[in-house]
C-alpha cells in the first residue's frame, strides 16, 4: 500500500473561540448567580432574624467576643455605661444588659454587635460636645439592637460563608482566592433601618432629657472630620443625611417633642430620668 | 467512515494510508453531577451523570478523529485505540487514535 | 484585601499573556516540523506494509514531552467544574504535548522508512496529593522504526 503524506487543514482537537470570551461569560454567569442568591438570602434572613430569641443572640454575642472590632476595645467609663443602661431600660424593651466599649480609632463611628455590645470609637467621643448627642448615639445603636438589624446583616454574611465553603472545598487554590473576595461580615444597614434607629435615638432623648435637641449636632460632626476621611465629609453633604435630619424634625413636630438647650458633656452629672 | 480496531478492514483491501490521526476531548462535570455524585457516595449505585459524561466524551473524541481522517482523504480508520486520563479534579480526558487509510 | 485580590488578578493576567505567547510559538514550531517530517509514515498497526526481508535496521524509538499548565488555564478549568462542558483551555495543552511527543519520536530517526506499532500514552502529573489540580501533562509516543534496504 502506498503512503500519501498529507497534513490536516484544520486542527480538530482544538475548539474555536477565544478563552478570554469564555472566561468573561462564565464570570458574568457566576456573578449573576451569586447576586441572585445574595438577594434571595436577604429576603430569607429578613424574615428569620426577628425570630431569633434573645438567648440565642446572647450566645452569638459570646461567640463574637473575638470580632476584630472588639479586639482593642476597652470598656467605657461608668457614666457612659449608666447612660446606656438608663436608655435601655426606659426607652427600649431589650431584656439583657448592654456593654459599651471604646475603640481607639480617629474615625467617627459606632457599631452594634450581637449580645448587646455597643462599640464607640474614640473619634466620635472626642467630636461630640453634649450629653444629648451621646444619648442620641447610644439610643440609635440600641435601636438597631432592639430591631435585630445587626443580626440580619450578620445572618446573610454567615449563610454566604457556609455556602461558599461548601462549594469551594472541592476546588484548588484559585478557588480559595475567589472565596476571599466575597466580602462577609459587613455591618451595613439599610436606609429604613437607619431611619428607624434614628427614631429610637430620638425617643431615647425624650426619655432622658425631655426634649430632642441633639441629632443635628451629631450629623454635623461627621462633616467636621473632613480632613481625615473624605467618606465622612460625604456623609453630611449626602442628601440621605439631610433627609434623616428632616425626618427627625418632622417627627418631633408631629409628636410635640420640644427642643431645648444642650447639656454639655463634662463635668455635669447625668440628669435623673 | 469505517472504523475498526484490528489491523485490517475485513473484506476490503487497504490501498493507501495517511499516517496517525487522533481526536481528543476533555470535559468537565458540572455542579449538578457533582452534588449527585457526592450523595451517591453515601448510598451507592450507578453514577449516571458520570457515565453519560464519559460516553459523550468518547463519542466526541471518535468524531474528531474521523473528521481529521476525512481531511486527509481517508475513508476508514484502523487500529483504533482509546485512552482515558483524568486531568484536574473533575474532568476526564478521552483520547482516540488510529491509522487513517483508504480501502476499496 | 489588597494583597490577595490584586495578586490573584495579576497572576491571572501574567498566566494568560505568557501562556498564549508560548502556545502560539509552540504551535508554529509544531506545524513547521510536521511539514518537515511529513515524509515519514507512522502506523498504529503491527502489520508490516512491506516485505520483512527488506528491513535493514530496526529500533524502538520514543519521544516524550511534558507541558506545563499556566495559572489562567487552571483557573478557567476550575470555573468550568461548575458549569460543565468542554475545557477548551486544556485541549490545546494536550494537543501540543502529543504532537510534540510524536515529532520528537520521528526526529530521532530522520532516515527511517517506517515507524510501526506506534502507541501514545498520556498522563497528568500533579504536585498535590489532593488531586485538586494538574501541574503538567506528559505525553509519550513510542514505536518501532524500520529502515529498508535500498
Amino acid at each position: 500500500m502506498k503512503y500519501t503524506p498529507r497534513l490536516p487543514r484544520t486542527n480538530v482537537n482544538v475548539s474555536p473561540g477565544s478563552p478570554l470570551k469564555d472566561l468573561l461569560l462564565m464570570l458574568t454567569a457566576a456573578t449573576a448567580i451569586m447576586v441572585g442568591i445574595y438577594i434571595a438570602l436577604g429576603f430569607a434572613v429578613d424574615a428569620l432574624a426577628p425570630r431569633i430569641s434573645y438567648e440565642t443572640e446572647l450566645s452569638i454575642g459570646r461567640f463574637m467576643g473575638r470580632h476584630p472590632i472588639l479586639k482593642d476595645a476597652k470598656p467605657a467609663p461608668q457614666d457612659i455605661q449608666e447612660l446606656a443602661e438608663t436608655i435601655r431600660t426606659q426607652s427600649t424593651d431589650i431584656p439583657f444588659p448592654v456593654q459599651v466599649s471604646i475603640r481607639q480609632d480617629p474615625q467617627v463611628n459606632a457599631f452594634a454587635l450581637p449580645g448587646g455590645r455597643i462599640v464607640l470609637t474614640s473619634g466620635i467621643l472626642e467630636a461630640i460636645e453634649s450629653q444629648n448627642e451621646l444619648a442620641f448615639i447610644l439610643g440609635h445603636e440600641l435601636g438597631h439592637i432592639a430591631h435585630r438589624d445587626h443580626l440580619r446583616a450578620l445572618g446573610r454574611g454567615l449563610v454566604l460563608l457556609t455556602l461558599s465553603s461548601l462549594v469551594l472545598e472541592s476546588g484548588d487554590s484559585s478557588g480559595a482566592n475567589l472565596g476571599k473576595m466575597v466580602v462577609l461580615t459587613e455591618l451595613t444597614f439599610t436606609r429604613r433601618q437607619e431611619t428607624l434607629a434614628d427614631e429610637a435615638g430620638q425617643d431615647a432623648l425624650m426619655t432622658v432629657f425631655g426634649h430632642v435637641t441633639g441629632p443635628e449636632q451629631v450629623f454635623s460632626h461627621f462633616a467636621k472630620l473632613a480632613d481625615t476621611n473624605y467618606l465622612t465629609r460625604f456623609a453630611l453633604t449626602h442628601p440621605e443625611t439631610q433627609a434623616r435630619i428632616r425626618h427627625l424634625k418632622d417627627r418631633a413636630l408631629a409628636n410635640g417633642f420640644p427642643s431645648r438647650a444642650l447639656v454639655p458633656l463634662h463635668p455635669e452629672p447625668l440628669p435623673a430620668a | 467512515m469505517i472504523l475498526t480496531n484490528i489491523e485490517t478492514v475485513p473484506g476490503k483491501t487497504i490501498v493507501e494510508h495517511f499516517g496517525l490521526v487522533s481526536g481528543n476531548t476533555i470535559r468537565a462535570r458540572h455542579l449538578g453531577i457533582d452534588i449527585l455524585a457526592k450523595l451517591k457516595n453515601l448510598v451507592g449505585g450507578e453514577l449516571r451523570g458520570y457515565t453519560k459524561l464519559l460516553q459523550d466524551s468518547r463519542q466526541e473524541a471518535t468524531q474528531r478523529m474521523t473528521a481529521q481522517a476525512e481531511q486527509l482523504g481517508a475513508n476508514a480508520v484502523v487500529n483504533i485505540r482509546f485512552a482515558t486520563s483524568s486531568i484536574t479534579g473533575g474532568a476526564a480526558e478521552l483520547y482516540a487514535y488510529g491509522t487513517a487509510v483508504r480501502v476499496e | 484585601m489588597f494583597p490577595d485580590y490584586y495578586f490573584f488578578l495579576i497572576l491571572l493576567a501574567v498566566g494568560y499573556v505568557t501562556g498564549t505567547f508560548f502556545e502560539r510559538r509552540h504551535f508554529r514550531s509544531l506545524e513547521r516540523r510536521e511539514r518537515a517530517t511529513m515524509h515519514l509514515p507512522i502506523v498504529g498497526g503491527k502489520a508490516l506494509p512491506f516485505d520483512p526481508d527488506m528491513a535493514e535496521a530496526v529500533a524502538v524509538v520514543s519521544g516524550s514531552a511534558v507541558i506545563s499548565v499556566d495559572y489562567f488555564k487552571r483557573f478557567l478549568a476550575w470555573l468550568k467544574n461548575f458549569f460543565g462542558g468542554r475545557i477548551k483551555s486544556y485541549e490545546t495543552l494536550l494537543d501540543r504535548a502529543r504532537r510534540e511527543a510524536m515529532l520528537r519520536m520521528k526526529e530521532l530517526v530522520p532516515d527511517a522508512d517506517f515507524i510501526v506499532g506506534v502507541r501514545i500514552e498520556t498522563s497528568s502529573i500533579s504536585k498535590s496529593q489532593k488531586n485538586s489540580g494538574v501541574s503538567c501533562v506528559e505525553a509519550v509516543a513510542y514505536g518501532t522504526a524500520i529502515r529498508l534496504r535500498k
